[in-house]
């Protein structure tokens, strides 16, 4: 043993002895433990990383800290505390760590400067953070599910206290003049967890019913003190601490504490992530316009800027710049008055808009503001107002620096300017669009589509999309973390109904708050108050579900009442909502308690039949289905929930090819070579085809016959599925023969039979929104008939048909719509397994619009046959594609 | 007394000559214009804007654009957010069936019009409608070049050949725009960043050359030219006087205008020698190529987009011929 080991291990040794022997020393040192103790407010646990975004889980205080219970104004020593952080940890370790809520396998991945849709992914269930404090026997029971009868009447005390506030707001509409409170002086902020700890004795009884806290809440200084105790709560004392250390803190605190409107726009205006760091924000704008904040519209501005870039993690200084550039212009008179009546969460998007340093920058913001003025309305066509170019003048791309670079400098390097100069793509224009309204004052974002870049403005109540090619809409601005379009109509409906808003969401902080104190029984009461009084409130919704999972994650009945509750909210309107809300929250506990496949599907079809239509927008039914037919154990189940699901779906026009679509999705990702798999494929087949023949065509109907079915054609292709192809192609052409384009195809055939025709064909291409709905005439180009399918050549990838059989070919004849050029060859390729490709000798020869290519010599067999073309070009459409030839098996006889 | 009488008529038709006549609807407008005089449409948001109010005050109520549209017939054209059906009927009653040209890109603004109801230039950016001074002069310099390219469009109706198309591109060149029925001289940029694509630096200048000598292109298009050829330079290596040469060039065409700028902009971050950087004076070599810039200068065979062409100019001033102007290599 070396010697430096040997010093180690004594050091080592002889510590530990004096750390024993000292101990009780250390300890008397210590202030005496009160008699009375309790545990301080969390800050909010579940935060982003700063450096990374990430989510990065419940934070962790070190211990839990122990205050006085001695009545208020008595001296205690907070610097003698255990944990100068006034926080505690009781949380169970582990225990809200997310598992299997989080279906994020569905979702579209999204790159931020891509313009794709942002994922979907499921938001993180948020922990209620509980004290160490005593908690009655009573407490520790978790209610029965709400009956319907108790629900109604909760709603209607919820509605009543919301005309109330309504009734307040016009009477201080009229006086100019809102709820202030002089309660607590500006010093006794220093303290907070006194005032908290008064606060809990004082207010938190009366909130602890739902009946009693509606009634309570009637009063403004109730309202005022539960909105204290929250922002206690969620900041906590340490970083309250820290912001009353700031330049005019403690000024910016004690006044915001003491006004019931400031703190209700603060606190209930969307997410209060970081609210901490808004705080210190708020202290820093307040800081640099003590005397100018004192008006109702600047707090609204210095707020919702404070809390849009504290959420977002954006830095100090632009957080100040975008304050004053909304500040001053609105001051000016410059913003369009729309800006004057925003509430508080509407103005969070406008000086919450992204990229501070480009399009958010204030010399693009102020630009826009001075040189593209318009009604809201005219926003929507604002994008024109930039020339599309992918390249500029100069031949430079619009990916790299030199595309505006060298405007910059004329520019003043303001973005909006330099594009409106030089041009730009959709990016550029929908950026233009949107943030023309933004610099205005006027509501609007833009947002991904595939491939694509869009953007809506809100006109009046009503938000519109410009620029938009596609359904699927990731939106680039979100409250709660879930960027389809069905959720922003949600956050407006939810908003617009403001007073039920209100009170649903106090409701909610107090369930939270009540959830904190450990009183169990009275939290999950308040939390089902939240969900009567505004059905519409997802942060409720998803509190609600964090607390039972916790707390009683096989409590079938209340599983059950909130799936029901769901079905009878949120999905009459918002089925993209009620589907995550089901799938990603609901599902994943209640399936597994419902044992009978039979209860299951009565609770699918309850949520399809609010589904007459796709609602606010179309939205992806996959993710539901998946989830659904996840929870069927046997075959035999999954085949008796694809009969329900495509009986159900097929008679909704928009369902009919999503669910098809879905369908041939699902089987095609199921492991091959499995004899059941195999067989559950065929049944579906059937199926499909039964449930197809069952669509009907006639007049009005025909038009979504032929896209559902196209939509199925596409997916059968994609899924390189030969027989729900053809399938598909024959319904289609019985059904929908008018469909069909009549030509007469002439070309010079080779002998022996059209061995494609029962074949498949693939393009090159990714198919657009627009063709997806002919996708049936690609089935055509194989016909004798012909169909239509666009033809696109790039490198290894042409016209591929994958033919019957294995066939031994005598010839190819591919017709194009016009006459194909001689600038570049054309390639014939074969292959057995369409993986391993060989060239043919023979040279295709061009005639007019009919490429031949004679096989007859080469002696070629195969089952694949592709096209091929030098470079990467479009060709006119293909309207016709015919291998000739005969079966393998055939030719030997 | 019959002096005096004489005094007032004369000063009342000298008076009716300045006065601007004025409609009430966008028809009438035209019709007042004869299909000659340019109407003039002061466009303002009349519910949802204080910045128009302001305008509205000062231009029209104190007549602050009254001098500048005395020769015009003038509308005022109140533009409406979400309007209600009051509004809605009051924008009908100027506006009928029609509606604005498009091209209109913020309001409050002063549009001009021709008889036929062709945007031919608008008074819009914030810079020029600060004020009903800066709008007025503004106004002023749109309807003398509208008085200028009117008589350059006339004298291309009476011309055929390549002297209407000469005249045509002068026309164009009047920072206006053409009337609808006018085909100004057709040209798309990105078709010359094309083209250039397979030539080497000397086949595009000579190509460019062609161009720029014809006389049909205005001077915008002429700039934009000279954009292609430049980034075409640019990318395949050409020297740094080449650069030069080209956008000085390229600037000297109309320094005011954005491709002016653009190429004042271009010298500055392409062409001016970094004085913290010398090694990157010249020539230019774009990033992808920089790691072979000691290969490239000993054995010159990298052409243009990766070809394996020689180029014949990397920078070799001997081939280079200034184009249309005086502007001789490296003189700025």
């Amino acid at each position: 043993m070396s010697p430096n080991l040997v010093k180690l291990l004594f050091a080592v040794v002889i510590s530990m002895v004096l750390g024993y022997l000292f101990k009780p020393v250390v300890n008397l040192m210590k202030p005496a433990r009160p008699v009375a103790e309790e545990t301080a407010p969390q800050p909010e646990a579940v935060t982003e990383d700063d450096e990374t975004g990430s989510l990065t889980g419940t934070t962790r205080p070190t211990a839990p800290v122990v205050v006085h219970t001695t009545p208020l104004g008595d001296s205690v020593n907070v610097a003698e505390l255990d944990d100068k952080d006034g926080l505690a940890d009781d949380d169970d370790e582990g225990a809200w760590e997310e598992d299997g809520d989080v279906g994020d396998d569905w979702t579209v991945a999204r790159d931020a400067d891509s313009y794709t849709p942002k994922p979907a992914a499921v938001a993180p269930l948020k922990p209620v953070k509980e004290a160490e404090v005593p908690v009655e026997e009573s407490e520790k029971k978790v209610p029965a599910a709400l009956t319907n009868a108790i629900a109604r009447s909760l709603q209607r005390k919820a509605g009543n206290l919301a005309e109330h506030y309504a009734k307040e707001d016009k009477k201080r509409k009229k006086d100019k003049g809102g709820y202030v409170s002089s309660t607590y002086k500006p010093e006794q902020w220093n303290r907070p967890e006194l005032i908290y700890r008064e606060l809990l004795e004082k207010t938190l009884p009366m909130l602890a019913q739902p009946e009693q806290a509606l009634k309570a809440l009637e009063d403004p200084e109730t309202r005022l003190n539960l909105a204290r105790m929250t922002l206690i709560r969620k900041v906590g004392y340490e970083k309250l601490a820290k912001v009353r250390e700031m330049k005019q803190g403690n000024a910016m605190l004690s006044t915001l504490t003491a006004d019931l409107d400031w703190m209700t726009g603060l606190l209930y205006s969307g997410p209060t992530d970081r609210l901490d760091k808004a705080l210190q924000y708020l202290a820093v704008i307040y800081a640099a316009y003590p005397e100018q904040i004192n008006t109702p519209n600047a707090r609204r501005i210095a707020t919702t800027t404070a809390l849009e870039f504290a959420r977002e993690g954006w830095g100090e200084k632009d957080m100040l710049d975008r304050f004053t550039y909304y500040y001053k212009s609105h001051e000016a008179g410059k913003l369009n008055v729309i800006f004057d009546t925003l509430q508080y969460w509407e103005t969070r998007i406008v000086t919450g808009c992204k990229d501070p340093s480009g399009w958010g920058s204030v010399q693009s913001l102020t630009w826009q503001r001075d040189n593209v003025r318009l009604p809201a309305e005219g926003y929507l066509s604002a994008c024109n107002q930039l020339v599309y170019r992918l390249r500029n003048v100069a031949g430079d791309s619009v990916f790299s620096a030199d595309y505006l670079a060298p405007i910059l400098k004329h520019t003043n390097n303001t973005t909006a300017w330099a594009h409106r100069e030089i041009g730009g793509v959709c990016g550029a224009c929908s950026h233009y669009g949107a943030f023309g309204a933004l610099a205005a004052g006027i509501p609007a974002m833009t947002m991904g589509e595939p491939g694509h870049c869009a953007y809506t403005v809100r006109v009046g109540n009503e938000w519109k999309m410009s620029y938009s090619i596609y359904w699927q809409h990731g939106m680039h601005k979100v409250f709660w973390g879930q960027h389809d379009w069905d959720f922003l109509i949600l956050t407006q409906d939810l908003y617009t109904d403001r007073y039920n808003t209100l009170v649903s969401d106090q409701l909610l902080a107090i369930a939270e708050l009540l959830a904190s104190r450990r009183m169990m029984h009275s939290a999950f009461r308040q939390f089902d108050a939240a969900l009567c009084a505004q059905p519409l409130n997802w942060p409720a919704w998803i509190g609600y579900a964090a607390y039972l999972k916790q707390k009683d994650p096989a409590n079938k009945a209340r599983w059950k009442r909130m799936h029901d509750a769901v079905i009878e909210g949120p999905a009459a309107k918002f089925h993209n909502v009620a589907a995550v809300l089901l799938s990603s929250y609901i599902y994943p506990h209640l399936l597994p308690l419902t044992k009978d496949a039979r209860e299951r599907n009565k609770m699918y079809d309850a949520f399809f039949d609010k589904c007459a239509g796709f609602g606010t927008n179309r939205w992806d039914v996959s993710p539901l289905l998946t989830t659904q037919i996840q929870s069927c154990s046997t075959n035999k189940e999954k085949i008796n929930f694809l009969k329900e699901a495509l009986k159900t779906l097929m008679s909704k026009p928009d369902y009919a090819g999503a669910v098809l679509s879905w369908g041939l999705d699902y089987m095609s990702s199921l492991p091959e070579n499995n004899p059941d798999t195999e067989k559950l494929q065929d049944e579906f087949s059937d199926m499909i085809v039964s449930a197809l023949n069952r669509a009907r065509t006639g007049k009005g109907e025909a038009d979504a016959t032929w896209s559902a079915l196209s939509e199925a054609m596409y997916a059968a292709a994609s899924n390189r599925d030969k027989r729900t192809f053809q399938a598909i192609g024959k319904l289609a052409y019985r059904k929908c023969r008018k469909k069909f384009p009549k030509q007469d195809l002439k070309f010079r055939a080779f002998p022996g039979r059209v061995v494609s025709a029962k074949g498949l064909i693939n393009t090159a291409t990714t198919i657009d929104p627009g063709q997806m709905t002919q996708c049936c005439l690609h089935w055509g180009v194989l016909q004798k008939h012909g169909g239509s399918i666009p033809a696109k050549f790039e490198g290894s990838s042409g016209m591929t048909v994958e033919l019957e059989s294995l066939s031994k070919l005598n010839g190819v004849v591919c017709v194009f719509a016009e006459n194909a050029k001689n600038d570049r060859d054309f390639k014939l390729q074969i292959s057995g397994d369409g993986q391993n490709w060989a060239d043919t000798e023979a040279v295709p020869a061009i005639q007019g619009n009919v490429v031949r290519v004679d096989l007859r010599k080469a002696e070629a067999q195969a089952r694949y046959v592709r096209l091929l073309r030098d470079g990467d070009k479009w060709e006119s459409t293909v309207l016709g594609f015919y291998v000739y030839g005969r079966p393998a098996r055939e030719s030997k006889k | 007394m019959m002096r005096f009488v004489q005094f007032v008529l004369a000063f009342l038709l000298l008076s009716g000559t300045l006065m601007a006549a004025t409609a009430r609807t966008y028809q009438d407008a035209l019709r007042k214009s004869g299909g000659k005089r340019p109407v003039v449409l002061f466009c303002y948001g009349a519910n949802y804007d204080r910045v128009s109010e302001q305008a509205y005050e000062s231009f029209i109520r104190k007549r602050g654009i009254a001098r500048a549209v005395r020769l015009c017939v003038f509308l005022e054209v109140p533009v409406y957010q979400m309007p209600n059906e009051k509004e809605q009927k009051a924008w009908n009653k100027v506006m009928g069936k029609a509606s604005l040209p498009g091209g209109i890109w913020s309001y409050p603004c002063l549009v001009v019009l021709d008889g036929q109801g062709n945007l031919r230039g608008v008074v819009q950016s914030a810079e020029d409608m600060k004020s009903p001074e800066a709008a007025a002069e503004a106004l002023n310099r749109l309807l003398d070049a509208f008085d200028e390219q009117d008589k350059l469009i006339a004298k291309a109706v009476r011309a055929s050949g390549n002297k209407r198309l000469a005249l045509l591109a002068q026309a164009a060149d009047v920072q206006i725009n053409l009337p609808a029925d006018i085909t100004g001289p057709g040209f798309d940029p990105l078709t010359v960043v094309e083209a250039l694509q397979v030539k080497t630096l000397e086949e595009a200048n000579a190509y460019v050359r062609g161009l720029i000598d014809s006389g049909f292109y205005t001077r915008r298009q002429r700039q934009e030219i000279m954009a292609a050829y430049a980034g075409h330079v640019r990318r395949n290596g050409g020297s740094a006087n080449r650069l030069r040469a080209i956008y000085t060039e390229m600037r000297n065409i109309d320094p005011d205008s954005i491709y002016g700028a653009y190429a004042e902009g271009a010298i500055e971050l392409w062409v001016v020698p970094k004085e913290q950087d010398p090694s990157k004076d010249t020539p230019y070599v774009p990033m992808a190529q920089r790691k072979n810039q000691d290969d490239a200068a000993a054995d010159d065979e990298s052409g243009p987009m990766g070809s394996k062409r020689k180029p014949t100019g990397t920078d070799d001033d001997e081939n280079w011929t200034p184009m249309g102007s005086s502007t001789k290599p490296g003189e700025e």
